[in-house]
């Protein structure tokens, strides 16, 4: 369980980053974090992994704190950075000496999934190219079997073969003790990964729900209404946001409603007041 | 957790620095061999006259002569080959304690890392100072069997009843004390080094630098201003084991709150 609370943070006391967070990330979800460039997405991973210390507030990973950086919490968690910095040694090499850092680590997987990915074992990492780094970085993001798995733009540099393999092996990943958070702008590639949503903007954390719940309080639609929440013109006609007063089911498009909580900070108003009539 | 110490982790730490720098660590001996060599046939040095431009001796007297009166003691300054190398071998590492995501979160504790790369400098140190030492007695023994039989003759030839070269001369070894103070001071320059690089946030190096220099320009100063409002003074000169003892504690004092203030660096370093 990641649990944040009041989390404050700023690089400069005039640029506030993030101010006041709450959230309760539970295991065995695969959370997806959203934001505009220059949100924080990824000090909001380092803060969790404890790269950054919060200037306020809390973050408590199980019983850990991050920012102590205790031996058996990191080798619980793995952050799985946008630029790749692995040595420069052989995949072998780098394997032998950090494998046994990480008391779950399973090296035939490791082979399996860098066999998938198509990645000799025996190659320099340095004379691999950044999409094949970021593979590796990967499969040992994957094979340490870390509970609490970060993801910053995962899918950057792949192939589109390596993209739809990836989204394979999250599925087969994921498990009901893991947490696996994956910052993206390229929503498309792990969109069926995705079970909860987390959007950043203006500081706030200003959505934290699953896409069930999501789901049952919005439908998507092609065509023109007059109750749209959010319209957009698409290839086919406009794509609209409603209100799901029936229950109707539809396939949650997270990049159309992106977009509208982007443009339209008030849907998220809408949203919860749906939400509380609802209840009522 | 994070202040203790795992000897597999440590084993770890090591490793990484040995699969890092291996290349360089085995080029060592290849790089002293030349810097003796540089230093002994640099142009107008009398080995580079003897064997290459010989005609400099108008005769064996002459190069005998040059040979007891030269001396070449500077050669231990071909030592200070040895900071520079472990610069270039932790300096990557350093910067990535300073920058990288992976690396710090590695499961390896900041303490672990601290002995780490302690241990790598303070063994390679003594591997290259090894190394220098045995060639420098090769060299030594070498030069005795081609000239110590005659530069004993020649200065007994001019009257020398008790014939004693210098051991400054290229006829013996660096002595130990001269070694031993090269050995401490590339010791103590290995935590200032360490800080400088994580001692600030940006430009540490530079910065620290000039942290430095303010540090000892103040002291400077405030020694001077002592000197100056001391009217009267009685001198006596300490010898024996408390004032020396007072000297190691003060270095090693220096030494532990130099690497200590590393470690917590480290440890409070945001990525």
């Amino acid at each position: 369980m990641i649990a944040i609370n009041n989390l404050s943070f700023h690089y400069k006391k005039d640029i506030t980053i993030f101010d006041n967070i709450n959230a309760a990330l539970s295991p065995g979800h695969i959370y997806g974090l959203l934001g505009l460039n220059g949100v924080g997405k990824t000090t909001f991973l380092k803060l969790i992994c404890g790269l950054l210390f919060p200037k306020t507030g809390t973050v408590k990973i199980n019983d850990f704190t991050p920012s102590n950086r205790e031996v058996t919490f990191l080798s619980d968690i793995y952050f799985v950075t946008d630029e790749v910095d692995l040595p420069p040694w052989t995949i072998a090499n780098f394997l032998d000496i950090y494998a046994p850092l990480y008391p779950n680590f399973d090296a035939s997987y490791f082979d399996d999934i860098l066999a998938a990915f198509q990645v000799d074992r025996s190659e320099k990492i340095k004379s691999l190219s950044y999409g094949q780094r970021k593979k590796v970085n990967i499969t040992f993001a994957l094979a340490t079997n870390a509970n609490f798995l970060l993801m910053d733009e995962p899918t950057n540099g792949l192939d589109i073969p390596s993209k739809t393999q990836f989204r394979k092996l999250m599925a087969r990943h994921v498990s009901p003790d893991k947490t696996i958070i994956i910052s993206t702008h390229q929503i498309r590639d792990i969109h069926q990964l995705i079970d909860h949503l987390l959007i950043l903007q203006d500081s706030k954390l200003v959505l934290d729900e699953s896409l069930y719940e999501l789901g049952r309080k919005l439908k998507f639609q092609q065509g023109t209404y007059a109750d749209a929440l959010y319209s957009e013109i698409g290839l086919n006609g406009n794509n609209n946001i409603r209100s799901n007063i029936d229950g109707e089911e539809s396939l949650f498009n997270i990049e159309l409603f992106f977009n509208a909580i982007s443009t339209h900070p008030d849907l998220l108003t809408k949203l919860a007041n749906s939400s509380l009539q609802n209840h009522e | 957790m994070n202040k203790y110490l795992r000897i597999k982790r440590l084993a770890i730490t090591l490793k990484e620095l040995w699969i890092s720098n291996r290349m360089l660590v085995f080029s060592f001996p290849l790089m002293i061999l030349l810097c003796i060599a540089i230093f002994y046939l640099w142009p107008g040095g009398i080995f580079y006259e003897k064997w290459v431009n010989p005609d400099t001796f108008s005769s064996q007297d002459a190069w005998l002569n040059a040979l007891l009166t030269t001396h070449t003691t500077q050669r231990v300054l071909i030592l200070f080959v040895i900071p520079i190398y472990l610069v270039i071998c932790t300096k990557p590492t350093l910067d990535k304690l300073n920058k990288s995501e992976r690396t710090n979160l590695t499961p390896i504790t900041r303490l672990e890392r601290t002995f780490g790369l302690t241990l790598f400098a303070i063994g390679f140190t003594c591997l290259a100072f090894a190394c220098f030492i045995l060639y420098d007695h090769v060299i030594a023994a070498w030069f005795n069997n081609l000239y110590y039989e005659e530069a004993i003759r020649y200065l007994e030839a001019h009257g020398n009843l008790y014939p004693k070269i210098s051991d400054r001369t290229a006829l013996y070894p660096i002595s130990t004390n001269i070694l031993g103070v090269a050995f401490m001071m590339i010791i103590l320059f290995l935590p200032l080094y360490f800080l400088s690089l994580v001692f600030f946030r940006k430009n540490s190096f530079i910065l620290f630098l000039g942290l430095l220099v303010l540090i000892i320009i103040t002291l400077v100063f405030f020694l001077r201003w002592l000197l100056v409002q001391e009217t009267s003074s009685i001198s006596i000169p300490i010898k024996g084991f408390f004032p020396l003892t007072l000297n190691i504690l003060l270095v090693v004092g220096y030494w532990y709150l130099a690497m200590a203030t590393f470690y917590h660096k480290l440890k409070e370093k945001e990525i």
